[in-house]
């Protein structure tokens, strides 16, 4: 049953200075229950499609073209008011830079409760009950509810916004780089927390990250983005192995593995895509090791190569050869 | 052969009494003990690396060394000679020519309103070193040096018309202006994307083999240090815990908080799963009141007589000291 | 030094700045050069004498007494025109002075900081409780009426605005990472205080003079309107717009009119310059490109 369904999504931004198309034809699925992992480099469109999902692009951005379909709904032609019925309770989001995203002058249980107060219809005792309900859920001591934000570490607004956005019970989760301005430790605290709350509150989660692998850790699908555009998803035990798309590949070998003996590693050469000036074809070919003449005209279209594995690359089968 | 870097005893104590009014009235002494007494070496074209998480003092000790701050007491000691005794604004600014430091945020570094070009000329022009033409001659050169390309494209822009990785290369492209024989790096690449880093990484593993550089490398990411670093040494609110062979390290870590630093490392590979981190809690701070004993006390899962007992940094092995009395017992 | 710093460069900002900004600056600058040649040249563009009496008292407008004339039969538009050099004239002088005064107070204060800073702000807050109004009304019936007067009046009303900004400025930037790389890369403070601090003023205080002229403008009016300023037969504006009152009711409204209209044009000159250079020069506009 799936949960999320994106279909063929455009959302540009319109800048004076030129059009800027950050998410260009996107189209993926998640099936109820399931954790799937966006990852690429910042400005490939990632954050572009959370916020599209949650209807909350930022001027000049638009969504031009495509569909949204949450549990088979459109999102997109609806209104703020029906939007407003969906975001919170149905889908939320924990925010890139969390620890930015409180008030300092409220206190963090008041803010949490704001939020459940907000949309659903409880009284004030109900609303506190429910916030330290949540602070416990995601490991935090509910005496924390009365401490303002500057008063907790990094790591522990970061639980805190997760509460937030679990206030409403919503179905979906939306984590924009949950653990990237978070200390090693506390990153790996974190990342156990959500998997673990995956599995108690059977949420639907996209994880949205630079790092594949807080992604390998944590989700079942992966979904990887350049320059706007899917090159390729699959299942998360396939990517070690199975990976296809050169991108992909350079991703994976682009982390200095620590559990295996010390090696040369291997970056992507050149610069990362000017997105108000794409290459036609293929937005990788200036940096692909396996580019092609045809790669630089025609830009490929994301193809099932296996079961549940989906490239965009003219050279898939060359490369799935020569494995 | 001679150590380049010596830190003998280093301490940086930073006063947490808010007022003026406080400090005045108040006789209770309130410190943030960011560098707690350590001491290092760094050997002449080694790469040494600083680990630990945010508030270990790793950024304090770069500064110590480089020279932007002065110690509280303990010393700095770079070529034999101690930087607490270099005062003269021209003794200062010669250390500029052997002593570089590349930064963490390549945004906030380098100046928005020169272009690069201007801000690759300017170590020489603060030292009035070379003609306008053979400045031009010199910011290509190194241009060549760390890849910035196409040059012609580069020269006029302004920083915030690059892109982080192009960035940092124009820092390190700057640090290398007045050929230095040492350079600190903070954190260099933690503000980078996953897939720039290590061409960064690499560029700097490359200079250093060129040009015979000895570095200080400072980072958060133990996996990283193991990459660049011969020898490391992982801090912990204020001092160092352990130090040595940086693959030894790595392999076989003996203090717990370092054994946590690397089980905490998330791997790409889904079927190795990241292992149990055997501490608790989080991160205190080194201000006001630390435990008596070992500072890692409250988080550790093993000991006992550390609680009360601060061990020392001890060699229990050529080469390789900690600072916990378990791989002693052993 | 002898090269050309890259980031100051008037021309390239301007040409990428937005249209509305193009806009306000080019109007803005028209009206206050058209001003400013009154100011220097005003006695010997004026179509009369303002001195000269006449018969033709409150007469008014026509195509000889374009704004008509005044109670004595002198023209109001040369009066006007001439007066221009009081009430901007004496604005520049004092904007001048509280501007070098606060620059010198404010970067030393906000670069070295420490007791001498402590003790400056204590000080220039005090001064800055009370409305600058307050100061220049106090100085005026300490001093007298007069030219000089006024313009000091006013530059010291103004001088705890120009440290506090100057201060703050100097503070923001001191502590920014391109400073501390350029300590490290060997320079001392002289050098960062002239080739990045100093400059950075530039663009700021381009805004702070326009809008230090509207305001001081405004006050040598308000002055002249309170009959505080300078006096008559000095063909000031306020001084004008205060002595047209009277005849108000007795339908010589070009008397209260025009003067009023020369005081907007000035505000609105200036203010439309300021706003358009703090646009143009403003560093983030040109991180979009």
């Amino acid at each position: 049953m799936s949960v999320l369904k994106v279909q063929n999504l455009k959302t540009h931004f319109f800048t004076p200075f030129g059009l800027v198309k950050a998410v260009d034809d996107v189209s993926f699925e998640m099936k109820k229950g399931k954790a799937l992992g966006l990852a690429g480099e910042s400005g490939c469109g990632k954050t572009t499609i959370a916020y599209s999902i949650m209807s909350l692009v930022p001027n000049p951005g638009r969504i031009v073209e495509g569909k949204i379909l949450y549990n088979g709904r459109d999102l997109v032609p609806l209104n703020e008011e029906e939007l407003r019925r969906i975001r919170w309770k149905e889908i939320s989001m924990v925010f890139q830079g969390a620890m930015a995203s409180f008030n300092p002058l409220f206190k963090i249980g008041d803010q949490i409760s704001e939020a459940i107060l907000t949309h659903e219809k409880v009284n004030k005792k109900e609303a506190m009950r429910r916030t330290n309900e949540l602070l416990e859920l995601v490991g935090i001591d509910s005496v924390r509810a009365n401490n303002y934000p500057w008063e907790l570490s990094g790591g522990m607004k970061q639980r805190s916004m997760i509460a937030m956005a679990l206030s409403c019970n919503p179905s979906l989760l939306i984590a924009d780089e949950p653990t990237t301005a978070l200390d090693v430790i506390v990153s790996a605290q974190i990342m156990d927390l959500i998997k673990e709350l995956r599995t108690r509150l059977d949420l639907t989660m996209l994880l949205i990250t630079h790092d594949i692998s807080v992604i390998a850790q944590t989700c079942d699908e992966l979904a990887v983005m350049y320059g706007g555009k899917l090159v390729e998803k699959t299942d998360v035990s396939k990517i070690f192995t199975d990976s296809v798309h050169p991108y992909t590949t350079a991703l994976i070998k682009a982390f200095p593995n620590i559990r295996s003996p010390k090696q040369d590693l291997e970056g992507i050469p050149g610069n990362p895509l000017d997105l108000m000036n794409p290459p036609a074809g293929c937005r990788f070919a200036p940096r692909c090791p396996h580019v092609q003449p045809r790669c630089m005209g025609d830009d490929p279209v994301l193809t099932e190569i296996a079961a549940n594995h989906y490239v965009a690359c003219h050279q898939w089968e060359e490369i799935y050869e020569t494995r | 052969m001679e150590p380049i870097i010596v830190a003998k005893n280093l301490t940086k104590l930073y006063d947490l009494r808010s007022s003026f009014l406080e400090s005045f009235f108040s006789k209770e002494e309130r410190y943030l003990r960011a560098v707690d007494n350590i001491s290092f070496n760094i050997m002449p074209g080694e790469t040494f690396g600083l680990v630990g998480e945010s508030g270990c003092g790793k950024t304090t000790t770069g500064r110590l060394v480089i020279n932007t701050i002065r110690p509280t007491s303990g010393q700095v000691i770079f070529e034999g000679r101690d930087l607490s005794t270099v005062r003269e604004r021209d003794e200062l600014k010669k250390l500029a020519l052997k002593m570089q430091m590349i930064f963490q945020d390549p945004y906030e570094y380098l100046s928005p309103w020169l272009n690069i070009k201007d801000t690759l000329a300017e170590p020489l022009r603060i030292h009035n070193m070379l003609d306008e033409e053979k400045i031009e001659a010199k910011v290509r050169e190194v241009m060549e040096t760390v890849g910035l390309t196409p040059q012609n494209m580069i020269l006029p822009k302004y920083s915030y018309g690059l892109s982080g990785g192009q960035r940092q290369r124009v820092m390190i492209a700057r640090a290398l202006m007045l050929n230095p024989s040492f350079i600190v790096a903070d954190e260099p690449v933690s503000m980078l994307d996953v897939s720039i880093r290590v061409g960064v990484l690499n560029l700097l593993r490359e200079l250093k083999r060129k040009f015979n550089l000895t570095n200080l490398f400072i980072t958060h990411d133990i996996a990283i240090s193991r990459y660049m670093c011969d020898r490391i040494a992982v801090m912990y609110l204020g001092k160092i815990v352990e130090m040595g062979p940086a693959e030894y390290i790595i392999n076989d870590p003996q203090h717990p908080y370092t054994q946590a630093l690397v089980a905490a490392v998330p791997a790409p590979d889904p079927a190795v799963k990241t292992q149990e981190i055997p501490i608790k809690g989080r991160i205190p701070t080194s201000a006001g009141k630390l435990p008596p004993g070992c500072r890692f006390s409250p988080r550790c899962p093993y000991g006992e007589s550390c609680k009360t007992e601060e061990p020392g940094l001890v060699e229990y092995e050529e080469g390789r000291f900690v600072m916990c009395f378990r791989p002693l017992k052993k | 030094m002898s090269y050309k710093k890259s980031g100051f460069n008037f021309r390239e900002l301007y040409n990428i700045a937005p249209r509305s900004a193009k806009a306000m600056f080019i109007v803005g600058l028209t009206f206050s050069l058209i001003l400013m040649v009154f100011v220097v040249v005003g006695p010997y563009i004026t179509p009369q004498d303002p001195y000269q009496f006449s018969e033709n008292t409150l007469g008014a407008p026509t195509s000889k007494n374009l704004m008509g004339t005044d109670n004595l039969g002198r023209d109001l538009l040369s009066r006007l025109i001439y007066g221009a050099r009081y009430s901007l004239g004496i604005s520049l002088v004092a904007v001048g002075l509280s501007l070098v005064i606060g620059l010198v107070l404010g970067s030393a204060s906000g670069f070295f900081g420490g007791n001498l800073d402590r003790i400056m702000m204590l000080f220039m807050d005090a001064m800055y409780i009370f409305p600058s109004f307050i100061y220049m009304l106090i100085m005026v019936v300490v001093l007298g009426p007069g030219l000089w007067q006024t313009a000091l009046a006013i530059s010291i009303g103004r001088i705890p605005y120009n440290y506090r900004l100057i201060r703050s400025l100097t503070i923001s930037v001191k502590e920014r990472g391109f400073i501390e790389a350029e300590r490290v890369l060997g320079a001392d403070n002289w050098y960062i205080i002239r080739n990045h601090i100093m400059p950075y003023y530039m663009s700021i205080l381009f805004v702070t003079v326009s809008l230090g002229m509207a305001s001081g403008t405004l006050a040598i009016s308000g002055l002249g309107f309170l009959g505080l300023g300078i006096p008559p037969p000095t063909p000031e504006w306020g001084t004008e717009l205060a002595g047209g009152r009277t005849y108000l009711l007795g339908g010589a409204w070009w008397l209260v009119m025009f003067p009023g209209v020369f005081v907007l044009i000035a505000m609105l000159g200036f203010n439309l310059l300021s706003d358009g250079l703090d646009i143009i020069l403003n560093p983030t506009v040109r991180r979009l490109q």
